[in-house]
């Protein structure tokens, strides 16, 4: 049977690919940030998953609004990276694990979430921004990418998102393989990108939801995207994706690590959570 | 047709005068990107979503104006582009991530668009953010827990 030892939520944030890129580990406005992710880097190398379930959401990269889907799962034995309309970007492409994927969409279905499942998904910054801070690179163990749309409404509803995550956790339980799994959540926390308050960065309201996702995050789950929203601006709403996360967890988890840090546009968040049996 | 980045740079008093004239136009606050923008904006978001293409970018670089005819894009939404009105093409349907597309094209970041949708000089929304962090800094970072 596999196990699920915990899960992981992350901002994502296409400056921190490019502070990456640069190198600037060192530099004062980035250092908080890199050395912030050390502690989880170190419990991925203790615990040594065999392979991590990424929820993210595209930005209009691998789906266009063709047809984009609320949730969609990524089956392939290799994810490509999108060139976002830069370039592509040099770093290596992500191995995925169909046997586990394909059963994740077998059990996910048969549980009544309908979600699109892909055989080649290219993923974007929302996978690949906290990556190289979790992980060697290239990554060492298969990821399998799990979509979900947070960027045209109308949006799965937070509630949904937790549900999906305990319906993951059925399908972990379920999986007959003896695997050691890790769930990561990237987006939020607080930012809004769009209109004349770009910028806006609230991170009490961050403080208070790194709080709550652990502890209750029921509380999350009951909020309304406009809500949602409101407090923590309009692309702020992708926080519903670590509900993914903490409904795969078990009701009690032990906080392994938290970090905040605010940078330009966006409020920072990571935290470490550990099943308790 | 290049843009350089400093667009936004010299010209504060312009963009300010230019956001009085939008205040009064559009409602402050966000864009919620729903039905209407979808209906509304497919063309511009489907134009934008092309530009992940490397030939397309050289296509419209190269003649921007029969690239975006092309692609079906109305003249106010022609227009919005060539003046890098990013909230005028926030209000006529364009999503924030696909218009970066075209943002990244001209070679532009996030921060250019957003200090226009605010109707600021790029430098004075970049110097007020900094002036917020080494606050922060000098209190001993207290967002750290």
């Amino acid at each position: 049977m596999a196990t699920l030892l915990g899960g992981i939520g992350s901002s994502h944030a296409r400056s921190i690919e490019v502070a990456t890129d640069k190198r600037l580990f060192e530099d004062p406005v980035w250092k908080p940030l890199f050395d912030g992710y050390r502690p989880a880097k170190e419990w991925l190398k203790r615990v040594r998953p065999d392979v991590v379930i990424a929820v993210y959401n595209d930005h209009g990269n691998h789906f266009f609004f063709d047809n984009y889907p609320t949730f969609a799962l990524g089956v392939g034995e290799i994810h490509g990276l999108a060139d976002e309309g830069r370039g592509r970007r040099p770093f290596p492409d992500i191995k995925g694990d169909p046997d586990l994927a394909w059963f994740l969409a077998e059990r996910l279905i048969a549980d009544e979430f309908d979600l699109s499942v892909c055989q080649e998904l290219k993923v974007d910054h929302g996978i690949l921004a906290p990556l190289p801070l979790l992980f060697d690179i290239p990554c060492p163990i298969p990821l399998i990418p799990l979509e979900v749309n947070v960027i045209r409404q109308p949006l799965p509803t937070a509630q949904r998102c937790y549900k999906l995550g305990q319906a993951i956790r059925r399908a972990i339980e379920a999986y007959p393989e003896d695997l050691r799994v890790v769930i990561l959540s990237t987006g939020g926390l607080s930012h809004e990108l769009q209109g004349t308050r770009f910028g806006r960065v609230e991170p009490e309201w961050d403080l208070d939801f790194l709080e709550r996702i652990e502890t209750e995050p029921e509380s999350i789950a009951r909020q309304a995207h406009a809500e949602l929203m409101a407090a923590a601006g309009t692309e702020g709403v992708e926080v519903i994706l670590w509900l993914v996360m903490r409904g795969a967890l078990h009701e009690k988890v032990r906080c392994i690590h938290r970090n905040y840090y605010e940078a330009m546009l966006i409020g920072l968040g990571l935290l470490v959570l550990e099943n308790i049996d | 047709m290049h843009c350089s980045a400093g667009q936004n740079g010299s010209e504060g008093a312009n963009a300010r005068e230019e956001l009085e004239v939008r205040q009064n136009r559009y409602p402050p606050g966000p864009v919620i990107f729903g039905p209407d923008q979808a209906r509304r904006g497919y063309r511009l978001n489907r134009f934008a979503h092309s530009l992940i293409q490397s030939d397309k970018r050289a296509e419209f670089l190269a003649d921007p104006e029969a690239a975006m005819k092309k692609a079906g894009l109305t003249h106010e939404q022609m227009d919005r582009v060539a003046r890098r009105d990013w909230l005028g093409l926030l209000h006529c349907g364009g999503n924030l991530y696909l218009l970066g597309k075209i943002a990244a094209a001209y070679g532009l970041d996030l921060v250019h668009m957003g200090a226009q949708m605010r109707g600021e000089a790029l430098e004075e929304f970049v110097a007020a953010k900094k002036r917020r962090k080494a606050a922060q800094m000098k209190r001993g970072s207290p967002e750290h827990r």
